[in-house]
């Protein structure tokens, strides 16, 4: 990409996450941060002295799903949005690419997602030394960083869908996505069960291409204080990437081919 | 007053107004509401079948399963305590038919949940001990590198009588790497000394010790308390029965044998506690009973303030 176009992109991300920051998009932090207070004062009685291993499985749990319900809501109106109100027509006036614009849109809403996990990172690591009383648990971070790669791709998914659809039904057909790509691991088991090799291959095929989620899924483990290993790591941010890249070229490919007369 | 400020006046009243109701109506309709005729409904999904819909989630879904546990069994303990119904022995009285399932559940949700397996094992052996074992073994196929999870196989075989068994289960779990070396231990003094009361103190030292929820602390604690207190009992009818050698008769009050029973050393080098009149207090804190009777000279808990258990 030419310095150019990678200023164009990085002007589009910036003030995407602008626009998302005078959305109030952040104002979910204001719950979650009352959630894990309440969990940090509130539990310790109730498990048994167990808080510490509930917080990180409530506040990582939220952290997936306050960033889901971003990556959705937020993403599916990425572009839909300028569409209704007419000013993609002045931003592709200019000399700005299709495929600059959904990359910046894209990159724009990845970065307050970015913000929103760290900062509930940071929220979930003060409770947690709060009633551990001092006690720093780093596996958080770990899983944090696999909640953010799955959240790309959730982003990247709703940029794909909305660029074709509707926002009700992109955010759906997202969501559909999400819980799915949750128990992608399943259809691969089912394929295993079916007696019919077209049904086996149907299915096989459908747990390849949907996203598999689960890849991401290391809350539980992070209770316990386990870290991912390196290798795992890389391999996660590589499928994210990956899927991120594919799902970005069939958003711009379906986007340049719009015509917006 | 403006035409708007009135509207403003009226729609806050209307809002206040209407909470007030809503206050009102919420005592009024669970003042009404019928007795929940399900609270030990059965849990009608698998454990693996959560576990499969829970997926990123399966670690919260397990704390849920947890509190509910400690919920569900707390709150009957507490009711029979409150009945002055509860014995630490046998809880089976109390159907806490759903403690096994719930515990169950945790430990689908997360195999790892350590904190379960130990509550179970301390808990279960007074319901079904079948049970108890099936949940500690499932712990330690998932966690074998865990030995408290022997010791806790362990101590439900000696609570079994089953002396034998529990040896040679602190036996392989002391060949653990990272075991501890009272597994080895507790392995030739179960086996050569069985239900002896110091063995009995031992096992639950070592389990208090281990032991990170305080549900399961509390318990062992409570266990311990028991043992404190058959010994302080133990000692307490000695000088009684050399009391009632000298004179004839039991004694008619605590305070009227005073200076034996301050003369009185347990095993650690303490002596009994005392109330400043006198009265020989239990771990707890109650005051211990004096029996009188014509056929009977001792002592026991006063099961009305004791917060020890009987048995």
């Amino acid at each position: 990409m030419k310095s150019s176009s990678l200023k164009r992109v990085l002007s589009v991300a910036r003030n995407t996450f602008r626009e998302a920051v005078r959305d109030r998009v952040l104002y979910n932090l204001v719950l979650f941060v009352l959630l894990i207070t309440a969990a940090a004062v509130f539990l310790g009685d109730l498990t048994a002295g167990y808080e510490a291993r509930v917080i990180v499985n409530m506040g990582l749990s939220a952290a997936l799903v306050f960033g889901a319900f971003i990556a959705i809501f937020v993403g599916v109106s990425l572009v839909s949005k300028e569409i209704e109100k007419r000013t993609v027509y002045a931003i592709l006036s200019k000399p700005l690419g299709r495929g600059e614009f959904i990359i910046g849109k894209y990159l724009g809403l990845s970065l307050t997602l970015l913000v929103n996990v760290v900062v509930m990172g940071a929220g979930i690591s003060l409770a947690l030394l709060y009633v551990k009383g001092g006690q720093f648990i780093p596996s958080i971070w770990y899983a944090l960083v696999l909640t953010f790669f799955e959240l790309t791709i959730l982003t990247a998914t709703a940029t794909l869908f909305s660029s074709f659809s509707s926002p009700a039904l992109s955010a759906l057909l997202t969501f559909f996505i999400f819980v799915i790509g949750h128990f992608s691991a399943s259809l691969r088991e089912f394929a295993l069960a079916l007696g019919s090799q077209s049904a086996k291959l149907f299915f096989e095929s459908l747990y390849y291409v949907l996203p598999n989620l689960s890849n991401f899924a290391f809350i539980t483990p992070a209770a316990h204080g386990q870290f991912p290993s390196a290798g795992f790591t890389a391999a996660a941010a590589g499928y994210a990437l990956i899927y991120v890249t594919i799902l970005l070229s069939g958003s711009i490919l379906i986007f340049s081919r719009r015509n917006f007369k | 007053m403006s035409k708007r400020t009135l509207k403003t006046i009226l729609l806050g009243g209307f809002i206040i107004a209407g909470f007030g109701l809503i206050f009102i109506l919420s005592d009024v309709l669970e003042a009404r509401r019928a007795p929940d005729p399900y609270a030990d409904e059965d849990l009608y999904l698998s454990s693996q079948r959560i576990k499969a819909f829970s997926g990123d989630f399966s670690g919260l879904a397990a704390d849920w399963y947890w509190i509910n546990s400690l919920q569900y069994i707390g709150g009957k303990i507490v009711k029979a305590k409150d009945e002055g119904a509860f014995s630490l022995k046998d809880m089976r009285p109390l159907n806490p038919r759903q403690l096994y399932p719930m515990l169950d559940r945790t430990t689908t949700l997360d195999p790892g949940y350590m904190a379960a397996y130990t509550f179970g094992a301390i808990i279960l052996p007074a319901i079904d001990e079948d049970l108890a074992i099936k949940l500690t073994e499932k712990g330690i196929a998932e966690n074998p590198h865990e030995w408290v999870l022997y010791q806790h196989l362990g101590y439900i075989y000696w609570q079994r009588g089953d002396h034998e068994k529990a040896a040679q289960v602190y036996d392989q779990g002391s060949k653990i790497e990272g075991a501890p070396a009272f597994m080895k231990q507790m392995s030739a003094k179960v086996r050569l000394e069985g239900g002896t009361r110091e063995t009995a103190r031992e096992i639950y030292q070592h389990i208090f010790d281990s032991a990170e929820d305080t549900r399961t602390k509390e318990l062992i604690a409570m266990r311990l308390a028991q043992i404190v207190s058959l010994d302080e009992r133990d000692r307490i009818r000695e000088v009684l029965q050399e009391i009632q050698k000298k004179t004839g008769s039991c004694p008619q009050s605590w305070p009227a044998i005073f200076t034996s029973l301050r003369a009185i050393k347990m095993s650690d080098g303490k002596g009994l506690a005392l109330s400043r009149e006198g009265i020989p207090l239990d771990p707890s804190g109650a005051p211990y009973r004096l029996i009188n009777s014509e056929e009977k000279c001792d002592v026991d808990l006063d099961l009305v303030t004791t917060k020890i258990p009987p048995g």
